[in-house]
């Protein structure tokens, strides 16, 4: 978009950004930053008002690296609190809307990014993603979502919420600027000890390299019950637009793929109470100083700071850690995790890409979820797995379904592969037929 | 499956306050929540060694120099609600 008061207007109809930056340009190539990444000069919010007012003390490495690259970016957009949530409802201000039709949700939990993007408020976002929060709301916007392998980005400045699921990646309108994005944030920071020190690869270089000869896997698990059948067909046209480019498509099993999201609901909410336990009213964040001791400022700015969904995932994750219950609930999941990880290696000794759905339905309506968690969580029921085991994955859309609503290809590959994934994605792209347009919300 | 009790207890160790008004819906959607991961049981993962680690890497230890941090107490007390003499009070713990 031409100007910042253009980006205002449209963001009146949307609600993608939290806040903007004062006296921001819209330079070429603007991009837009998850308000959970720490910056400097506008406050880091997580969409939560435990944090409304947090301005911090330092910088995120990957904001670092945007301005080593003189990367423009505008302001800080929308997330499901702390990043729980599959549709951006769940902030402390405001619902943010799918630009392909106002009255559905744009995914979550980065849906303000995808939104900006898809809407064309911003060439480019950083999103995060723990169990499908880049690639879920990509595909529910109709841009390009990539989670990068666990350890190719520093997750220094990314406010924790479950720690080893945790990566950020681009949200983007095509696979080049994907491309180019991650090559800008991607490396080893002394930072972040699970980053890792692999070199980081020209992976705008290698987009067109030829991708005859490479083998594609399908599991079955995948496309069965519970996939809108408008998706499993677009997905299988995409899966025939690789084969066209000489890739050769072989079935594949991954058998624990039905765990996923148990394993996940326990890791993650696990994981997220104990880094959530910082916020106690004392150090920073909202504080509640009315009671008369110590243990009333914890309790009442916890309980008043915290949203609804933040507080059942604390309770849930402090439950399955909970002595009596740790061993039945999170040292299981665990294991399985473990098993679902090497379902994935097994995997990447047979093919090069993994192509399934990105999500189950196309982008659902404003409210249609709010009031059932479980069904709200299986929104990522082909997402979250990658994250489990690690893997790269990225989501390109492939068509639309009868309300014109975005479907996205999900295409994982193994541990570092980030170049050989965005290569396939890229063909893929170029050969799949169809330009995505801008919708036209206004 | 989870219990009013198991609720109180788990909500007092994560200091959190339930409304009473809110408990029945707690305890509803962590139910089903807990419910649906029952399938759990049925995997079979004696093979799995314990620690599980799953990334497979060995522990980071950095170089055994002074690391000179980028911000000091100035900053690190920007955000805490009150302070004193340079540093962060709080109310009486007995």
């Amino acid at each position: 978009m031409a100007d910042i008061a253009k980006i205002k207007a449209a963001d009146k109809k949307i609600g993608a950004f939290v806040n903007f930056k004062n006296g921001s340009k819209n330079e070429l190539f603007s991009g837009a930053i998850k308000d959970n990444l720490v910056t400097t000069n506008l406050p880091t919010t997580c969409s939560s008002k435990m944090l409304e007012k947090f301005i911090s003390p330092y910088e995120a490495t990957v904001i670092k690296k945007l301005h080593e690259a003189k990367l423009n970016w505008i302001g800080k957009t929308n997330l499901d609190e702390f990043a729980m949530g599959s549709s951006t409802e769940n902030s402390a201000f405001g619902v943010t809307k799918n630009p392909w039709d106002l009255t559905r949700v744009p995914g979550g939990s980065s849906g303000g990014s995808a939104a900006a993007v898809a809407a064309g408020m911003v060439d480019w976002a950083l999103g995060s993603d723990t169990g499908g929060s880049i690639r879920q709301p990509a595909a529910f916007c109709g841009v390009v979502g990539l989670k990068p392998t666990y350890g190719r980005v520093s997750r220094y400045g990314l406010i924790a919420m479950a720690s080893s699921l945790d990566q950020i990646g681009p949200i983007t309108r095509n696979v080049k600027d994907a491309a180019k994005l991650l090559k800008i944030i991607a490396g080893q920071d002394k930072m972040d000890a699970t980053s890792v020190d692999k070199p980081v690869e020209n992976y705008e270089k290698s987009l067109l390299d030829d991708i005859k000869g490479l083998r594609i896997g399908v599991p079955k698990e995948y496309f069965g019950k519970g996939l809108d059948p408008e998706i499993k067909k677009k997905v299988e046209e995409a899966i025939k637009v690789l084969e066209k480019q000489g890739v050769k498509v072989v079935p594949i099993p991954l058998p624990r793929t039905a765990y996923a999201i148990s394993v996940y609901y326990i890791i993650q909410p696990a994981e997220a109470s104990t880094n959530l336990s910082r916020y106690d009213g004392i150090k920073y964040g909202f504080s509640d100083q009315s009671g008369k001791d110590l243990l009333s400022v914890y309790l009442n700015s916890r309980s008043k700071g915290f949203g609804e969904e933040v507080k059942r995932r604390i309770i849930l994750g402090t439950y399955v850690l909970s002595a009596g219950y740790r061993d039945a609930y999170y040292k299981k999941a665990t294991k399985v995790r473990k098993l679902i990880r090497q379902d994935f290696d097994e995997a990447f000794k047979k093919v090069d890409i993994i192509a399934t759905p990105t999500t189950p339905t196309t982008a659902f309506k404003i409210g249609e979820k709010s009031e059932n968690p479980l069904e709200m969580y299986l929104s990522d029921v082909y997402a979250c797995s990658a994250n489990l085991s690690g893997n790269p994955a990225i989501s390109v859309p492939c068509g639309f379904d009868k309300n014109k609503l975005p479907i996205g290809l999900q295409l994982i590959a193994d541990h570092f592969e980030e170049r050989k994934l965005l290569n396939v994605a890229y063909t893929y792209e170029q050969n799949r037929g169809f330009d995505i347009e801008y919708p036209k919300f206004v | 499956m989870i219990t009013k009790a198991d609720l109180d207890n788990v909500a007092s160790l994560a200091r959190l306050k339930i409304a009473t008004k809110d408990e029945k819906d707690y305890l509803a959607k962590l139910s089903q929540i807990l419910e649906y991961m029952q399938d759990l049981a049925k995997v079979d993962v004696k093979k799995i060694k314990e620690p599980v680690d799953i990334f497979e890497r060995n522990s980071v230890v950095r170089a055994d120099k002074i690391f000179k941090p980028e911000i000091g107490q100035k900053e690190l007390l920007q955000n805490a609600p009150v302070v004193e003499g340079g540093q962060i009070k709080v109310k009486k713990v007995l």
